[in-house]
């Protein structure tokens, strides 16, 4: 077989093939017997070595050797198959029983064994930067934390958010140990009332919905009831403290427990930290062009009427954009300072990607909302990159990102058509849009937009991607970089009246502009690093 | 009855755990994501224990009926996916299967041959095959450890698996001769 041809597989499983070089796939394994058998060799071994990083994963959380289970010595073959049992079990309820026990007198069999899942984290040690949220799973055993944020999801619908430091033990689906920690519990509905957080004092047992607790070692533990009934027990389960609720409690005669005002992280915080974390990074970083968010500008930051304020407004505003008003100025939050602030027009800020109040997005809800900056200069590589959610398609086409003038070559725009699928137009490159119409759609949820610019073995090369998946690539014919000058976000100016409508309505968080093209490693990172998983895995609630 | 049960899942655990390597293998080049394969073998595996009673001679043919199931998942799947997550045609598919079905026995000791190819790889590689799938440092730390960009260390990982499905060929060529 050629050294061509085998690039053409390595190129597949490594999921960065061309749509040509598919053809050409498809041609190879067509006709060759070789090359289907070193394709399904190449699958193997692509498999075989995943195996061993996923078995890998599975075993080594956290530095604690004391678990009570043989989680780590089980072997992964076996821990797949008991894996495979266990779905088994559950849909034909055959009686396979394995019973064990721990420290503290819980059997535990395999009808009862947990569903534990991860939901976010952030900060824990480098060797768990492959948790994938919403897949890893936890099982039955000791977990040990020093720092960070950690969100796991018990069964359907009980929450529990460590924050720093922490020691526990996982003895089912609906209790835990914890010798150490503070700790957010949510109970969202009535599956998991009665999930008991067990102390070496005293059991706290929820009864829906929501309490914070903070466990040290040889102190007293601290407790606090934010919204429903939590009754705490002493440590045998005999002696009951009462139940509590935010405005009653109950007599404290001696109870192993303090009353404390606690401020435990919410859910999406270990989210918001990991995004949070990177920013002053990525700020400095040389190839970025333009850097946005959205939160509500600071006086100490944005004041227009000041000559002592230095601020990067476009040259040439057009028509509309003129402003005073520093809340219409958005900073370019980049080092580099190439690209200019923006200036926003009848847009309003709004609920952004993450839980609380300073992660923001701007809301794009008038026939005039749109967003202009201008980026000088001429970009044989160019990534512009943003987080959006769309709400409805306003006309035929709907432009996401135009440039003010449509006039020459290097200029590019990203539209949708009336159904939402998105695509790409170069000035001058009439075939690409055809050609390139992708059968993706921007939705209502939260969403990873990813334009690069570049060559590829010689080659100008144009692609959209949604999220981490690739969804057109276009070969420009004449194009040699990007040229943007002045350009608008979610508006288009009509070229015989001058005049700029808005036909975007949904939200933008993040908006980046980069003098490189990003490989799909790098989006995949920036998707991982910016995806908000717990507005992904916000529990499904049920009606009693 | 219940030791029936127990002897049933005891057989089943045994064959499941001796074949569904190279039926994972099987299943890994009939789909185009990789995230998508342990979604599949998991159907693979429940529809297998539903129907183990009907299996006759599992000692014999536990692999391949597997596999068969594993067939017919992958069409299924492929039917009610995207087409950008289908890129390879689905008569293209057919021929892969196919072949793949053939080749399941000498496929089974495919593990044997990597393991055998990794140590004739050079030092280096091997230690970024390590960072890649056996240690907690990430390929982006290791790129800053050894003054190389990330991009260039995972070309090398891709030149590497090449080399590694290259080397196994040999190898299973030269033991069948």
């Amino acid at each position: 077989m050629k050294s061509s041809e085998k690039k053409l597989i390595e190129d597949y499983f490594a999921q960065s093939i061309s749509e040509e070089d598919i053809s050409s796939l498809n041609e190879l394994l067509l006709n060759s017997e070789e090359a289907r058998s070193f394709y399904l060799t190449y699958a193997s071994v692509m498999e075989n070595l995943d195996e061993s990083r996923q078995a890998h994963n599975l075993y080594n959380f956290g530095p604690s050797k004391a678990t009570r289970f043989p989680r780590k010595k089980a072997g992964k073959w076996m821990a797949i198959a008991a894996s495979i049992i266990f779905a088994v079990v559950s849909l034909n309820h055959f009686a396979f029983q394995k019973t064990l026990k721990t420290d503290h007198g819980i059997e535990v069999n395999s009808k009862n064994l947990p569903k534990i899942k991860l939901i976010d984290f952030f900060g824990l040690d480098a060797s768990h930067h492959s948790f994938t949220p919403g897949q890893t799973q936890f099982e039955v055993g000791e977990y040990k934390t020093s720092s960070g944020k950690l969100h796991l999801r018990f069964g359907e619908s009980v929450d529990v958010i460590f924050t720093g430091a922490s020691i526990f033990e996982i003895l089912s689906e609906k209790e835990i140990f914890v010798q150490k920690g503070n700790i957010r519990t949510i109970v969202h509905d009535a599956r998991g009332y009665e999930f008991t957080i067990r102390t070496p004092s005293a059991n706290y047992i929820d009864w829906g919905t929501e309490f914070c607790l903070n466990i040290r070692p040889n102190a007293t533990d601290q407790f606090e009831v934010d919204e429903g009934l939590v009754e705490v027990k002493d440590s045998k389960k005999v002696n009951s403290f009462g139940k509590f609720t935010p405005d009653y409690k109950p007599s404290m005669e001696n109870a192993p427990f303090t009353l404390f005002d606690l401020s435990s992280d919410l859910p999406g915080e270990a989210g918001y930290a990991r995004w949070n974390d990177q920013i002053t990074a990525k700020t400095k970083n040389p190839d970025l062009l333009g850097f946005y968010t959205f939160g509500t500008p600071n006086k100490n930051d944005v004041n227009l009427s000041s000559k002592n304020f230095f601020h990067n407004l476009p040259k040439s505003t057009p028509a509309g954009f003129e402003t005073d008003n520093p809340k219409s100025v958005c900073l370019n939050r980049a080092k580099s300072g190439i690209a200019s602030d923006a200036i926003l027009r009848n847009c309003s800020r709004s609920y952004g990607r993450w839980l609380g109040n300073d992660s923001k997005s701007l809301k794009f809800d008038n026939r005039f909302s749109a967003a202009y900056f201008e980026l000088p200069g001429k970009h044989e590589e160019f990534t512009f990159q943003a987080w959006l959610q769309m709400h409805q398609s306003k006309s035929s086409t709907n432009m996401l990102l135009k440039p003010l003038l449509w006039d020459g070559s290097g200029k590019m725009c990203i539209q949708t058509n009336r159904t939402g699928k998105l695509y790409q137009s170069f000035w001058g490159e009439l075939n690409l849009r055809e050609n390139r119409i992708s059968n993706h759609k921007i939705g209502n949820d939260w969403q990873l937009l990813t334009y690069t610019f570049g060559k590829e073995n010689g080659r100008v090369v144009s692609k959209l991607f949604l999220d981490k998946n690739l969804i057109t690539t276009g070969f420009p014919e004449y194009a040699k970089d990007i040229q943007m000058d002045g350009f608008l976000w979610g508006a288009s100016r009509n070229g015989q009246t001058g005049r700029i409508r808005s036909n975007f309505d949904g939200r933008i968080d993040e908006i980046s502009l980069w003098a490189k093209a990003f490989s799909e490693q790098e989006i995949k990172q920036e998707y991982h690093q910016g995806y908000p998983f717990y507005q992904s895995f916000a529990p499904e609630l049920v009606q009693k | 009855m219940k030791s029936d049960r127990n002897l049933k899942n005891t057989k089943f655990l045994a064959y499941y755990t001796e074949h569904e390597p190279a039926v994972r293998a099987y299943v890994r080049g009939g789909l185009y994501n990789h995230h998508d394969v342990a979604d599949l073998m998991q159907k693979v595996a429940i529809i297998a224990w539903n129907k183990f009673d009907q299996l006759k001679d599992p000692e014999e043919n536990f692999g391949k009926w597997m596999m068969v199931i594993a067939r017919y998942e992958i069409m299924s799947f492929r039917r009610k996916a995207e087409k950008i997550d289908v890129p390879l045609c689905d008569k293209v598919m057919q021929k892969i299967l196919d072949q793949g079905a053939k080749e399941y026995d000498t496929r089974k000791e495919l593990c044997y041959a990597l393991q055998a190819c990794i140590q004739k790889l050079k030092a280096g590689e091997r230690e970024l095959l390590d960072v890649a799938y056996n240690s907690s440092t990430s390929i982006k730390d290791f790129a800053k450890k050894t003054n190389k960009t990330t991009q260039s260390l995972y070309q090398k990982l891709n030149r590497i698996r090449t080399a590694l499905t290259s080397c196994i060929q040999l190898q299973m060529k030269t033991e069948s001769l």
